[in-house]
């Protein structure tokens, strides 16, 4: 999995910027993997609560695509405070790297909020058909 | 059920509004607890990580005990140099150099033993401290014939623990033999003298000065005069360090630090010196690393597909001469090798580590000297990286101090130039490089 986080997140940092950082290894070592993970456990835990508390246990009524967007941005804002914070946490200099990793994971949160979205929606009460119809 | 939330009421709606802040706020404290976890975590295991750099660490070899022996040569022709001194009369240069450096052989402790000899003739005689700075200092009471050169380094070099410890010899050098069709074979006269040195493996430093000289000098050539009687003319003498390559270079660096400026060294070879790239924590714009290169299980992996890549490295050349630890002869001499590449030392780069620039990165702190290295081009997957300092061949200096004619003394020696070819034919060509150190590299695809 740390290969996978890697992969994934070296891969698409390098469409903004090419060269590696002086403590790229510190990003392959740990920054990757625990911000990788943590992204990915936010993500599904707000899709969690969106549709099977606030739309099936609750009925509160949130079932729009407003406020599954609001939701996505949150997971895309945390994605980035994720970034920020494990990566100077473990020690990574401030560097235009870190910078677009940031805004990578924003992207990366997002996509893994959409498709757990798209996994779990359709045992939900309320809110099976948010976003969108289908395809399960 | 998406119509039916257009007939609710208004209020209703506003009120459900309030209730998703509600859910997202609760959805933003679970997951800063969550984090908040993590970061505990986090915090706790990385005393375990930062003991572990990414650089390999700088290693330090254990250093064997120095033992020196000190050998001067005793006999009329260097009566000269160590005139009896008093308030009115200055210290010559000898005696000032060489009791400075018979001092700090007896205090210094980077020695672990010391021994003091006097060569009268052939066997070095055994002295205690005290009575050599006696003699240093002028109070000689009568001289000997003397040996001639070769005899008296084959003597120093025949003790059975001369391959282990640091001989130090003190002499004029000047080779007058009894036999004078001698002299055309000085070179090989003094290799065979010093076999040891080949055998063995030893080193060999070499430092001159001259010094002001009063009284009888016997000079090698003896037409015109036998002898002449100076008065203050200046003349030159030799310290010879021979030992193991990294006492040698020990013994140069830590107690003859006030060496004079007339040095060449044969042989001489370091312990590998720490070294290790620098890559990270540094605050100076000039050493921070440029292109795609970062530090991975002991080595570096960089791209150098599209920028050449650009870094620092640190080096610890305490062990070094005084002389080559200058960053001019450094950037002149460095080696840099990368086969299946191209890589260079980065010009105007080498540089002397200051105190201040330790303090302010500490990751400087175990180097003395900083350089960077430039990768344009790494054909292969993995590469190894070689910086080497090239053992200088012998000095310009040495020429100018030898003459065919030292019957008018000058500040020459006699056939110096044959007398260190014969030295210099004890090593390979060419010489064995004074350190070389490695750094694994990695492409990174």
């Amino acid at each position: 999995m740390q290969t996978f986080f890697t992969s994934l997140y070296s891969a698409l940092i390098s469409i903004f910027q090419n060269q590696r950082p002086a403590d790229y290894g510190l990003y392959k070592t740990d920054i990757f993997a625990a911000v990788g993970w943590s992204t990915l456990g936010v993500a599904l835990l707000l899709v969690l609560a969106f549709y099977y508390v606030f739309n099936s246990a609750l009925r509160t009524g949130m079932f729009r695509t407003t406020h599954w967007v609001l939701t996505l941005a949150l997971a895309a804002g945390l994605g980035v405070a994720l970034a920020h914070h494990f990566s100077t946490s473990h020690g990574a200099e401030s560097s235009t790297y870190l910078g677009y990793f940031m805004v990578v994971n924003m992207i990366v949160a997002a996509l893994w909020f959409l498709i757990f979205s798209v996994l779990l929606k359709r045992w939900s009460t309320y809110a099976r058909t948010t976003p969108f119809v289908g395809p399960f | 059920m998406p119509t039916s939330v257009s007939a609710e009421p208004r209020a209703l709606r506003f009120f459900r509004g309030f209730r998703l802040a509600g859910a997202l706020l609760g959805a933003m404290a679970l997951v800063a607890s969550c984090g908040g976890s993590e970061t505990a975590e986090t915090t706790a295991s990385k005393p375990a990580k930062g003991a572990k750099p990414a650089t390999p660490a700088p290693t330090e070899t254990e250093a064997a005990p120095l033992n020196v022996s000190v050998f001067l040569e005793y006999s009329g022709g260097m009566k000269g140099f160590v005139p009896r001194g008093g308030a009115d009369k200055p210290a010559t240069e000898f005696q000032q150099r060489i009791g400075a450096l018979i001092t700090e052989t007896q205090v210094n402790g980077a020695v672990n033993s010391r021994k003091y000899y006097l060569c009268e003739n052939a066997a070095p005689k055994a002295v205690p401290f005290a009575d050599l700075r006696n003699l240093v200092q002028g109070n000689v009471s009568q001289a000997a014939l003397g040996t001639e050169l070769p005899q008296m380094l084959e003597g120093i070099l025949a003790r059975p623990q001369a391959a282990q410890e640091v001989s130090v010899v003190i002499s004029d050098f000047i080779y007058g033999p009894e036999d004078r069709s001698a002299f055309s074979q000085l070179p090989n006269l003094i290799r065979t003298s010093i076999a040891p040195v080949s055998q063995k493996q030893l080193a060999v430093a070499v430092f001159g000065e001259t010094s002001r000289f009063y009284g009888s000098y016997f000079p090698a050539v003896k037409t015109p005069v036998q002898k002449r009687t100076l008065n203050g003319e200046k003349v030159p003498y030799y310290v010879w360090v021979i030992g193991p390559p990294a006492l040698v270079a020990r013994f140069t660096a830590e107690v003859f630090r006030n060496a004079p400026a007339q040095q060449a060294f044969f042989g001489l070879k370091t312990s590998t010196p720490a070294f290790a790239p620098l890559l990270v924590k540094l605050t100076d714009p000039k050493l921070k690393p440029s292109g795609s290169v970062y530090g991975e299980d002991n080595g570096l992996t960089m791209k150098v597909s599209d920028d050449p890549a650009e870094f620092t490295v640190g080096l610890n050349l305490k062990e070094l001469p005084a002389a080559w630890q200058q960053t001019a002869f450094l950037a002149q001499h460095l080696q840099v090798r990368l086969p299946n590449g191209q890589a260079a030392l980065v010009p105007g780069s080498v540089r002397a580590l200051t105190e201040e620039q330790q303090s302010g990165q500490p990751v400087l702190a175990p180097y003395t000297h900083a350089l960077r290295l430039r990768v344009s081009k790494l054909a292969a997957p993995t590469a190894t990286l070689s910086l080497a300092l090239p053992a200088p061949e012998t000095p310009d200096w040495v020429a100018a101090w030898s003459t065919t004619n030292d019957n008018t003394p000058a500040p020459r020696t006699f056939g110096l130039d044959q007398i260190l070819a014969g030295v210099r034919q004890s090593y390979p060509t060419p010489l064995p490089p004074v350190f070389t150190v490695q750094l694994p590299l990695k492409n990174d695809k």
